[in-house]
């Protein structure tokens, strides 16, 4: 992944760090994409992802809706919802995205990294980045339909047809 | 077995769609009663299964919604509440709700499950299986990178619906792996399972069973040559198992959806448990290469005799490494070592 060149490393308050090249981290990027896929792609590489912060797991509290019970084999549930805490900041994600436990758990961290990017870095969120993207694009192609316009416009008009 | 008849009805009712189960005169037409959206199912049917003691009751018929509606996230399901179903997939979701007011499990209604990042198909009476068992294959890839061989070569015992073997495969393709089952069925699911996740090239589905003498038994023939194989003497790098833990005399308690519903065999681990767990660690001190190592899913009163074991018979040159909890902080996993 292009990515892990540009990664620098910037120790930030509160035990959030930047990352260091990762594979956790490389995930959470893959899923921050994820969840914007449709403008993503073209944008991937204008982003700039030195600032997303990185999960530390003893700041992270897990609960399982499952809970209690002899578990394993034993107990059959279909819950597996999983709601996870970032200590320092209080944000909480539930994630019941899927059916299984394990994904849930992997999501609720995507999600969590997203939710932290965009407290943290404000603007400079990957979110909000994609977000200025996207605005310019837009702009962009305004523009040019408005001048595609005007041009057929005088060319109507230069040759009689209107 | 005890289970049998009922669980052959309940397979029938899946397969025709035509249910036998008694309940006829209980039967509630929630989605006669008014307009038939989904938000007006969801609410009466999960009234109605909590007043029949059936557990999980909003989730229950959120999934089978999901199902009848064609879709796989059950958030979904609550943004399209004003959605109507029509008279086809009402007489459907009906049926299968029924099959939950009998305490059918939800997975085996649905028919699929996930695991990890992958989709099973499920069939009673075959084991379901648990969120658990999916750290197992955590640990397992762990050390496997860990040691970054080019190739490798797993055994599982006892592979149900196929869902370890497959969420390895799934996730490494240097993985190789025969899957061992001595239920005929829980064989042909899992080479259904492998097919639809075209991993037919890394998955070999055996039907054979774990002896209590420690040797491995071919049952039947798949699917021609190749299975021949002697597992009693081909060697591996892991041997992997969810195997039958529950003691006997806890059977009775657990809920019905798995005393009535799953293949007990898949469970019921003998009076201490160990049933298949001691055969298992003679068979693993044959079958692993030097190195090698057992990955296997246990009660939490099981590591410390597994400990002893390998203490006690030290000519298997078994090397207990460590327990590993599961989410519920329950002892539930245990990895040995085979040592040279």
């Amino acid at each position: 992944m292009l990515i892990k060149s540009v990664l620098t490393c910037l120790k930030v308050p509160n035990s959030i760090f930047s990352l260091v090249s990762h594979n956790e981290f490389l995930l959470s990027i893959v899923i921050n994409s994820k969840s914007i896929q449709v403008c993503n792609k073209s944008f991937k590489r204008y982003l700039d992802y030195s600032n997303v912060p990185k999960l530390d797991e003893a700041d992270l509290e897990e609960q399982f809706i499952r809970g209690s019970g002899p578990g394993g084999q034993a107990t059959n549930k279909t819950n597996n919802a999983v709601l996870l805490k970032h200590k320092p900041t209080g944000l909480v994600v539930k994630c019941h995205e899927t059916r299984s436990q394990w994904d849930n758990k992997k999501r609720a961290r995507e999600i969590l990294v997203t939710k932290l990017d965009n407290l943290l870095n404000k603007e400079c969120s990957i979110e909000a980045q994609i977000h200025a993207l996207e605005k310019k694009q837009q702009a962009r192609n305004e523009y040019k339909k408005k001048k595609l316009n005007e041009m057929k416009k005088a060319f109507r008009e230069r040759e009689g047809l209107t | 077995m005890r289970n049998k008849p009922a669980v052959f009805a309940c397979l029938q009712c899946l397969v025709n769609n035509n249910l036998t189960l008694k309940h006829p005169e209980q039967r509630l037409f929630v989605s006669d009663i008014r307009e038939c959206t989904i938000g007006n199912v969801l609410d009466q049917w999960s009234r109605r299964f909590e007043s029949e003691g059936v557990p999980e009751p909003v989730e229950s018929i959120e999934h089978i919604v999901a199902h009848v509606i064609g879709i796989k996230k059950i958030i979904d399901v609550c943004n399209v509440r004003n959605d109507t179903l029509n008279a086809s997939q009402i007489e459907k979701l009906e049926l299968l709700c029924e099959c939950r007011l009998s305490r059918m499990p939800v997975q085996y209604i649905i028919g699929e499950w996930d695991f990890r990042d992958i989709t099973v198909k499920l069939v009673p009476p075959i084991f379901i299986p648990r969120p658990e068992t999916e750290i197992l294959v955590d640990f397992v890839l762990k050390r496997l990178n860990s040691l970054q061989a080019d190739s490798c070569e797993i055994l599982e015992i006892g592979c149900g619906s196929g869902a370890i073997s497959l969420a390895l495969a799934h996730a490494c393709k240097k993985i190789k792996c025969i899957a061992i089952d001595e239920n005929l069925h829980a064989c042909n699911l899992t080479m259904i399972n492998r097919s639809k996740l075209d991993l037919m090239e890394q998955i070999t589905v055996i039907h054979a069973t774990l002896k209590s003498d420690a040797s491995i038994e071919a049952l039947s023939n798949l699917n021609g040559a190749g299975d021949s194989r002697d597992l009693n003497s081909k060697l591996f790098d892991y041997v992997i198992s969810n195997p039958p833990y529950v003691p006997t005399k806890k059977i009775p308690e657990l809920q019905p959806e798995i005393r009535i519903y799953e293949d007990l065999r898949a469970l019921d681990g003998g009076d201490d448990g160990l049933k298949v767990i001691k055969p298992l660690l003679k068979y693993a001190a044959k079958a692993l290469k030097p190195g090698g190592r057992l990955f296997v899913e246990v009660d939490p009163t099981h590591p410390e005799y597994i400990q002893f074991f390998t203490n006690k018979y030290p000519d298997l040159n078994l090397h207990y490494v460590h327990t590993y909890k599961d989410f519920c902080n329950n002892d539930r996993f245990v990895e040995v070592l085979k040592v040279v």
